[in-house]
């Protein structure tokens, strides 16, 4: 498995080891790192783009069948407006 | 003669012939052994009007569990739920069609479409349906989550075979297997155990998959074909199953052979006697070819793969989870294996020699011996009546 066991905060370095991670096996421990760095992706931003990380985060910690922090991005996810049905 | 799913004329009348009584009957027309379209027949009214043995409880012993199967080209997914359950579904998200499992696996969360990431739970249900009110939105009110789950698939499980079907105007499932679970109710609720990589070989054929329900449900060839069990299963040792409709075979009163002189596999708990020197060999419409014994049963799975290809998924489960999987047992499943292995490879040349029979200009079906052929035009008969 690509990547390290800690989350940098350098945009350049997670978006290397998420492309690194988009080729690797679908394991949950791929999913499970993922959803960390999506998530911190989501602290580096603001407004739609936080949100556009927290749903891959979400996704991902759904996919490693970690309910705790699935559980905690889904519910960043509701307060940030990303689960409420959209009409357009 | 073949339409595409539609029986010609030609067809039917070649069919009533089939059905006629065996002493006037006659077999089923080259057509539907030889014909590429007859593959489109075969799927629209035996695979999929019907019970078809798609797979084993022991393909997907863990929760989480997941084994794509391709059901003459119906995408399903086999998987054992968190609750362990065995489910059956589509293996298909809702959104795009898009093929949700290509390999085996497990899961230990939802089930992510590789397409745009639609997550679903073991249970079917559609958990995430990401950016799909537009960036960063997701959820749409034209999205039911609640509606657009996966689609399951009716299914069932005996003797530890998964079967399914993908018809709403098949009989529920208890009601099919019925007259099996009858017949074989010693074994019916007994646990099973898988023998491993000793319990499990494939075989491949170039025929058609009904040549090999046909040779395998019936003792005549036994000892002409397998000589080797004349020296302890002589033919008339044999009998006829007849189940119209459902299956056919044969069974034997002298079962009884020696793998080991001084190790034998445990027998089922609280067969009654008949099973001490009793086995029954049983062909399950259409696909699955089961033998049932005293220490042992046996599954054989068909898989077409056209008109003319075939392959034969064989596995072996025992009594006691020792005896199909301990150290000690090792050399005796390994014997167990190889004396199947041998009496099913023996039966290819036959089963290949038939197929290339039906390509002789007006071979007529053939005709049947009224005193040993009624297991292969029980078969013909069942085939003739689902074709309509």
């Amino acid at each position: 498995m690509p990547g390290s066991p800690t989350v940098s905060a350098d945009p350049a370095a997670l978006d290397a080891e998420l492309r690194a991670l988009h080729a690797a096996p679908r394991t949950a421990a791929r999913a499970a790192r993922m959803a960390q760095l999506h998530e911190a992706a989501a602290e580096l931003m603001d407004g739609p783009a936080a949100r556009f990380h927290l749903t891959h985060a979400w996704v991902h910690a759904l996919e490693a069948g970690e309910a705790a922090p699935a559980a905690r991005l889904e519910r960043r996810l509701r307060a940030a407006g990303g689960l409420g049905a959209t009409r357009r | 003669m073949l339409d595409q799913t539609s029986v010609s004329p030609a067809l039917a009348a070649a069919l009533a012939a089939v059905r006629a009584p065996i002493e006037a009957a006659r077999g089923l027309p080259n057509a539907l052994y030889a014909d590429p379209a007859s593959v489109a027949l075969d799927r629209a009214h035996l695979f999929h009007a019907g019970w078809v043995c798609i797979g084993y409880g022991k393909d997907v012993p863990a929760p989480g569990d997941a084994m794509p199967v391709d059901h003459m080209g119906a995408p399903l997914l086999l998987l054992r739920d968190r609750d362990g359950a065995l489910k059956v579904y589509q293996n298909v998200c809702r959104h795009r069609g898009m093929i949700l499992v290509e390999e085996k696996r497990n899961f230990g969360g939802v089930i992510r479409c590789p397409y745009h990431s639609w997550c679903y739970s073991l249970d079917g249900k559609l958990r995430a349906t990401p950016h799909v009110g537009g960036p960063g939105l997701n959820a749409h009110e034209a999205v039911n989550r609640d509606a657009t789950g996966l689609v399951p698939v009716r299914a069932g499980v005996f003797l530890d075979c998964v079967f399914v079907t993908l018809s709403p105007d098949a009989p529920e499932f208890d009601d099919w297997i019925a007259p099996l679970r009858a017949r074989w109710a010693d074994f019916a609720d007994k646990p099973l155990f898988h023998g491993g990589e000793n319990g499990a070989f494939t075989l491949e054929l170039t025929a058609n998959w009904k040549l090999a329900v046909e040779n395998y449900c019936e003792s005549y060839h036994l000892p002409w074909v397998h000589p080797g069990l004349n020296a302890y299963s002589r033919l008339e040792d044999h009998y006829h199953i007849e189940e119209p409709g459902a299956f056919s075979g044969q069974g034997t009163v002298v079962y009884n052979p020696t793998l080991d002189p001084e190790l034998a596999f445990p027998d089922f708990e609280g067969l009654p006697e008949r099973w001490d020197t009793g086995a029954e060999y049983i062909a399950l419409y259409p696909n699955l070819l089961l033998g049932a014994h005293r220490d042992h049963v046996y599954a054989i799975r068909l898989v077409p793969d056209g008109h003319d290809g075939l392959k034969e998924h064989v596995d072996i489960w025992y009594a006691s989870e020792e005896a199909a999987q301990g150290e000690r047992f090792a050399k005796l499943r390994e014997t167990n294996a190889k004396l199947w292995h041998g009496i099913f490879v023996e039966d290819i040349e036959v089963v290949e020699g038939m197929h290339k029979g039906r390509g002789a200009p007006g071979f007529d079906g053939g005709v049947f011996s009224p005193a040993m052929d009624g297991p292969t035009h029980c078969f013909h008969a069942w085939v003739a009546d689902r074709l309509g």
